[in-house]
């Protein structure tokens, strides 16, 4: 059975989240191949996804730092952890 | 007292680091700040636990992880934040018999510039708020926090096919808008 680029759009999006069945697989290949319009949307969800994991790079490498406030705060509740210990 | 002063240093070695992932995750300054205190906390409390196997820098983000997921599931729990399912756009963007509405058009942007451009990151903001919450909620855990689907599925309370449908649907229409306000768009 042929499917639609709805089904096979679905299916796009899933292989990034499980692997496809080699039927899937199969499907998918054959249908971007005559489908333009599916091929473009396979490269624009690929795009996405390059973008969110450099924006999770740039996030986690970048120079934000704790506010002096919140050091403070969260110093005094680790002390106050220790000394009950002791 | 040495014990304090290891705690200090825990915080003054991997605090900042600490806080830029977990803000990088839920995007809020006062809860990212919330989560390093917690894990931290917990982190000294179960000191004992730190084997060595992994750096502390390690261990502590995986505590860290371990709350934001935490909070994440009870956030979920506790505003019954819907499955959303009903929430389907797919008779927007296909027709009946499953042909393509809204055109996508390739994109052929530099996905490491785009990431640098502020104007693009607004746009993407406004995008990602525009989708239901749920569908946003696993969205962002899946590809900004890279979880695993396993975690997400706890996390958010769905199945393995919900999440594959809900991400589906936050791709669809994150494209879509993506599309008209950044990528392509005037000429629609
Ligand atoms: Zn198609």
């Amino acid at each position: 059975m042929k499917k639609g680029c709805d089904k096979i759009s679905h299916l796009v999006s899933d292989a990034f989240d499980r692997k496809l069945s080699w039927l899937e697989r199969i499907e998918v290949k054959i249908h971007l191949s005559m489908c333009s319009l599916c091929r473009s949307y396979a490269n624009n969800i690929g795009v996405m996804h390059d973008i969110f994991s450099y924006i999770r790079h740039s996030d986690e490498s970048g120079s934000t730092r704790l506010s002096q406030a919140s050091k403070h705060k969260i110093k005094q509740i680790l002390k106050e952890e220790c000394d009950d210990k002791s | 007292m040495t014990e304090a002063m290891n705690a200090d240093a825990w915080l003054n070695e991997h605090g900042d680091y600490l806080y830029r992932f977990a803000l990088s995750k839920v995007h809020d300054d006062e809860l990212a700040a919330d989560m390093v205190q917690e894990a931290l906390l917990a982190a000294w409390r179960g000191k004992s636990r730190f084997k060595g196997d992994s750096t502390l820098r390690t261990w502590l983000v995986s505590i860290l992880k371990h709350k934001i997921i935490d909070h994440i599931r009870k956030d979920i729990r506790q505003r019954k934040i819907s499955d959303a399912l009903e929430n389907d756009p797919s008779s927007h963007f296909f027709s009946e018999s499953g042909e393509w509405q809204t055109n996508p058009r390739t994109w052929h942007d530099n996905p490491e510039q785009c990431c640098d451009d502020l104007k693009f990151r607004l746009v993407l903001k406004e995008c990602l708020t525009r989708l239901p919450e749920k569908q946003r909620r696993v969205f962002e855990l899946r590809e900004l926090a890279d979880e695993d689907t396993d975690t997400i599925c706890k996390a958010c309370d769905v199945t393995s096919t919900n999440l594959h449908v809900l991400m589906y649907r936050a791709r669809l229409s994150l494209q879509a808008c993506l599309q008209k306000h950044w990528f392509g768009g005037a000429s629609t």
